[in-house]
């Protein structure tokens, strides 16, 4: 009970909880992580209290896990990985605290929701570069702080973006402000003289924000981050390209983005499309899928402030050019999927329930990060490891996204299944560990690595495993921020 | 004076045999030679190192580390050099290590947008490779004889920075000698996945290895690192004529076009600035002054001062933006140059005739591409240079904190202690990304004085005090324990994290702090 009283002293009466339901919660998720069950959930309200609740914890050695979504989870990355735990819920944590239309800046505290803030922000005319349609409950500084991949690869310039700077509580309790947002000045300051906290790199001679990106709670707790936007266009032009070939979508889209003629710019696979596009009134899944070629290219053409028409008219012919070159075809209407709903899906209001669990309850992402010239390869070894685990291949969808202004490409095998049946359940539990070492040997680069794959990915990589510990040594000297995750154990 | 210790000095001479060591003073002083030494020694040289090692692999590389760690040696590396920053710190107790040897180009992945360079590899090598397949980097603006390695410059940009970004968002995969002589390879290629991502797996420990800042030498050694590449519209196989300095394209390339724009006031030109980055039209932006547009079209002082005068009739006084237009083609080029008018126009900005004439785009396109005409627009007059440098956040904030010290600039050269750049602002600056970012620096041409140079570090000294007082963001010129105590306080004691981050990496403190950080602070 002592401590439960301590936490309702830092954090207040009803903002800590501790009743078997509410527990339960977050003892899983939709992941094969071991059920743990929390102590206690609490609720801080602002940057003071998660403060005073990190040094509480130091000083008790209390296990902290950060979580700002809502449920369904599915990295295991929220279950605690020891007992005693406490949740650190910032879904409460719901303030704007800025948007800044010159500068292109939006700053938000962990608990607001990609539909908190996309009207919000399309009243300044701005818009996100935002990840493939993100859950209704999913954090938007979560998503940040996850490096998930976003559909404009030709704004991505860095595997970072959008994320801009963040104010931190570290492991340890000190308070930080990462990138330009460091100082002088405390953000008021700053605007007042024009700035925009818009520099994710520093303060000096590091960059702390790359620290704490992918560390999954594990280094501090963030309570508001800066995010890059994009200006509104005023026209956009959505267009199809199918394909039986991956390889020639894929040079097509290198065609697209060095030239920055597209925004969107996504291949997806007739599974997902169809998932995507079925909803009420609308033929069925199947029948949507059958009339989709294997391979489909989505991306955008827009035009903004300057002559937009002029803009998208040379846009569509220069990309048309590319299409035709490489004996490709944009169009506007794939058998039942049209490019319109799919534009209006993919940049309208996040729907529940997600996409991912609509088709069969669960789904187990495969996803990691590649170049072009080896996704074919790595197609075909997921297909295969598919097969030797009888997942049926139709029914997996697959998400190929250009990063980094095609740098490198995420990849995403989504195996939908029914949590319900234990035989399924098991064959996709097998194939979540041994999926790594054929994926990682073909030049998969798991960049981030969730449960089981952690311990694969960090066994490939030493140094980088002592280079790790050291940083969590320096921000989290006493390992209260969500121990057992990564290369972090106790 | 050779290296005192000379068990240490025998072991290096066996890692890389006799004929790539030495510590014969004239070969020292080579290195020890350094614009701007006078700032700390009130002479051309700085201390000279004890010995010059110049390893030929990582390996070497790294057994020189071990080494310096076993016989309590520091070290600097550096790659092409460039300024006091490759030297300072060392002295008979240290060792320099010059990675001259390391200079292959060893990836040019055309697909995935990234090359990998060792350190001495130059930018210009690099760009000609690239042109040839159609692809570019970003240059710093230092120039194209420095490394493209995108840890070796202190900051990273560059004149094309508006499409071509900069120094630690270029950087992808790395291959880092610690401190302690253990090899870490950064992101994707520690998985044996390749070069192309730098981050992960989870956190990234490209974190530590730099911010808008380099470590400067201050954090063990980088071997090879992959940077991001970028479209280039131009030719593959640029013909090229003129003499050195004034190289110039043989050719107007037709879908390419250069400007040069003023507008009314310092309000409306920043204002212009941002609309045309953000409009997403340009190659480059790049803001010169009339003198630093002088003396990088002329081929010495007298003709730039000539120049000058003729630039001045036209530009008179108006703050403007030379920029670069490029099309992938004719439509999408015509788009570009509509838009630029229509921003032109609304902002009540003029078209300076000088730069319509073709003999002076080829010439500037070129040398903004090459990053060629940079030096000689700072460091000609007088050669060398220093100034009051912005961060790389904004603009906005970055040219307004320029503008701001413009008056402490006038006084040191009313005084003569500087040169008088004719009464004009002598501010370059470019918007990043499109707009994004941005970067601006008050450039001050230093006399080859001490008297001169205290006078320009009281000037940047009290620039950075306004800075603080007034809450714009740090300069990128925050290195050494004593700067990086003035602004720590000031930026949520980042100083004392970095001091964690040099102890913990670098438990002996081999690796020579005077442009990073010591673990113990100022003594």
């Amino acid at each position: 009970m002592k401590k439960k009283e301590a936490l309702t002293g830092i954090i207040g009466k009803d903002c800590v909880l501790d009743t078997k339901e509410e527990l339960d919660a977050f003892s899983r998720d939709s992941s094969f992580a071991n059920p743990i069950k929390p102590r206690f959930i609490v609720k801080p309200r602002n940057t003071d209290a998660v403060q005073k609740l990190v040094k509480w914890a130091n000083e008790t050695g209390t296990p902290l896990i950060p979580v700002s979504s809502g449920a369904p989870h599915f990295r295991g990355d929220t279950v605690p990985s020891s007992g005693g735990a406490i949740i650190v819920d910032l879904s409460g944590m719901k303030k704007i605290l800025r948007i800044d239309h010159e500068n292109r800046i939006a700053i938000v505290e962990p608990g607001i929701t990609f539909n908190d803030l996309i009207p919000e922000l399309e009243q300044k005319g701005l818009r996100l570069n935002m990840p493939l349609l993100p859950r209704n409950t999913k954090s938007l500084v979560g998503s940040l702080l996850e490096r998930e991949p976003v559909t404009m690869p030709q704004y991505h310039w860095d595997l970072t973006d959008p994320l801009a700077c963040t104010e931190i509580i570290y492991g340890n309790g000190d308070l930080f402000r990462t990138g330009s947002a460091a100082g002088p000045g405390d953000l008021e300051e700053q605007w007042e003289v024009g700035a925009a906290q818009n520099e994710a790199s520093g303060p000096v001679q590091a960059d702390f924000s790359r620290i704490i990106q992918g560390a999954q709670g594990t280094m501090g707790i963030v309570t508001w981050a800066s995010i890059r936007c994009e200006h509104l266009p005023v026209l956009e032009e959505p267009f199809f390209i199918a394909s039986s070939k991956l390889d020639s979508l894929l040079e097509l889209c290198h065609h697209l983005i060095n030239g920055r003629l597209v925004d969107d710019c996504l291949i997806l696979n007739s599974t997902n499309l169809a998932h995507i596009l079925e909803k009420e009134g609308s033929p069925e899944y199947e029948t949507i899928r059958t009339s989709l070629p294997q391979w489909v290219l989505f991306y955008t053409i827009t035009g903004k402030k300057y002559f937009p028409e002029e803009k998208v008219k040379y846009q569509i012919e220069d990309s048309s050019k590319h299409a035709r070159t490489l004996g490709l075809e944009p169009v506007r209407q794939l058998g039942d999927a049209s490019a319109y709903e799919l534009l209006r899906i993919l940049h309208g209001p996040v729907t529940a329930p997600h996409w991912k669990v609509r088709a069969k309850g669960s789904c187990y992402d495969i996803f990691f990060l590649s170049t072009s010239d080896r996704l074919s390869r790595l197609s075909t070894i997921t297909k295969d490891l598919a097969v030797k685990n009888d997942y049926p291949v139709p029914e997996m969808g697959i998400y190929i996204q250009p990063q980094v202004q095609g740098v490198s490409y995420h990849c995403e095998y989504t195996l939908f299944f029914d949590p319900d049946d234990p035989s399924e359940t098991a064959s996709i539990r097998e194939l979540s560990m041994t999926c790594f070492d054929p994926l990682a040997n073909g030049g998969a680069f798991f960049s981030r690595p969730y449960g089981p794959w952690a311990e694969f990915a960090y066994r490939r990589d030493t140094q980088t495993t002592i280079g790790l510990r050291k940083l969590k040594n320096i921000f989290d000297p006493n390992n209260v921020m969500n121990p057992g995750k990564l290369c972090f154990y106790t | 004076m050779a290296l005192q210790n000379r068990d240490a000095y025998r072991a290096l001479e066996d890692i890389v045999s006799p004929e790539n060591i030495s510590e014969h003073p004239a070969v020292l002083d080579s290195y020890a030679y350094q614009w701007g030494a006078a700032l700390f020694t009130n002479t051309p040289f700085l201390p000279r190192a004890g010995a010059v090692v110049l390893p030929g692999n990582t390996q070497q590389v790294q057994s020189i580390v071990r080494a310096c760690n076993k016989y309590n040696v520091r070290y600097k590396a550096f790659s092409t050099g460039w300024g006091f920053y490759s030297a300072l710190g060392l002295d008979e107790t240290a060792i320099q290590m010059d990675l001259r040897r390391m200079n292959q180009i060893l990836e040019i992945n055309g697909k995935s947008m990234y090359a990998v360079v060792e350190p001495y590899v130059t930018s210009g090598q690099l760009q000609a490779e690239l042109m040839k397949r159609g692809f570019n980097l970003n240059i710093i603006g230092a120039g194209a004889n420095c490394s493209a390695l995108p840890v070796a410059a202190h900051q990273g940009l560059g004149h094309t920075s508006l499409s071509t970004s900069y120094g630690p968002r270029n950087l992808l995969g790395a291959e880092w000698v610690l401190p302690d002589g253990d090899i870490l390879k950064i992101g994707s290629v520690g998985s044996g996945a390749g070069w192309f991502c730098g981050d992960g797996p989870g956190p990234s420990l490209r974190g530590v290895l730099r911010g808008p800042q380099t470590v400067m030498g201050g954090l063990g050694v980088f071997t090879k690192a992959a940077t991001k590449i970028y479209p280039w519209s131009g030719p593959s196989q640029p013909e090229i004529e003129g003499i050195s300095p004034r190289y110039s394209l043989k050719d107007m390339p037709k879908n390419m076009n250069l400007h040069y724009v003023v507008f009314p006031s310092w309000d409306i030109f920043i204002d212009a600035i941002i609309e045309v980055a953000q409009a997403e039209i340009c190659f480059a932006i790049t803001r010169l002054a009339p003198p630093m547009l002088a003396q990088g079209l002329s081929g010495n002082n007298d003709e730039g001062a000539e120049l000058l005068i003729k630039l001045q009739e036209q530009i008179q006084d108006r703050p403007g933006f030379c920029l670069i237009i490029a099309g992938n083609s004719e439509a999408e080029f015509a788009y570009r140059e509509k838009v630029l008018k229509k921003i032109v126009a609304d902002k009540a900005g003029s078209f300076i005739d000088y730069f319509k004439d073709e003999d002076v785009k080829r010439e500037y396109i070129w040398g903004i591409a090459r990053s060629t005409i940079a030096i000689r627009e700072v460091f000609r007059a007088t050669g060398r240079f220093l100034g009051s440098i912005g961060d790389s956040s904004m603009f906005l904030t970055s040219f307004k904190m320029m503008v701001a010290g413009l008056p402490l600039k006038r006084q040191l050269q009313e005084k003569g202690l500087v040169r008088g750049d004719e009464g004009l602002d002598c501010i370059w600056g470019t918007p990043i990304e499109n707009g994004h970012n941005g970067h601006a620096e008050s450039l001050v041409q230093v006399h080859p004085t001490g008297e001169s140079w205290q006078a320009v570090m009281e000037y940047s000294g009290r620039c950075e005090d306004m800075a603080i007082e007034d809450k714009y963001p740090a300069p990128v010129t925050v290195w050494g324990d004593a700067s990086h105590d003035k602004w720590g306080p000031h930026l949520c004691d980042y100083h004392l994290w970095l001091r964690k981050f040099k102890k913990e990496f670098d438990p002996k403190g081999v690796s020579e702090p005077a442009m990073y950080i010591s673990a113990e602070g100022q003594k």
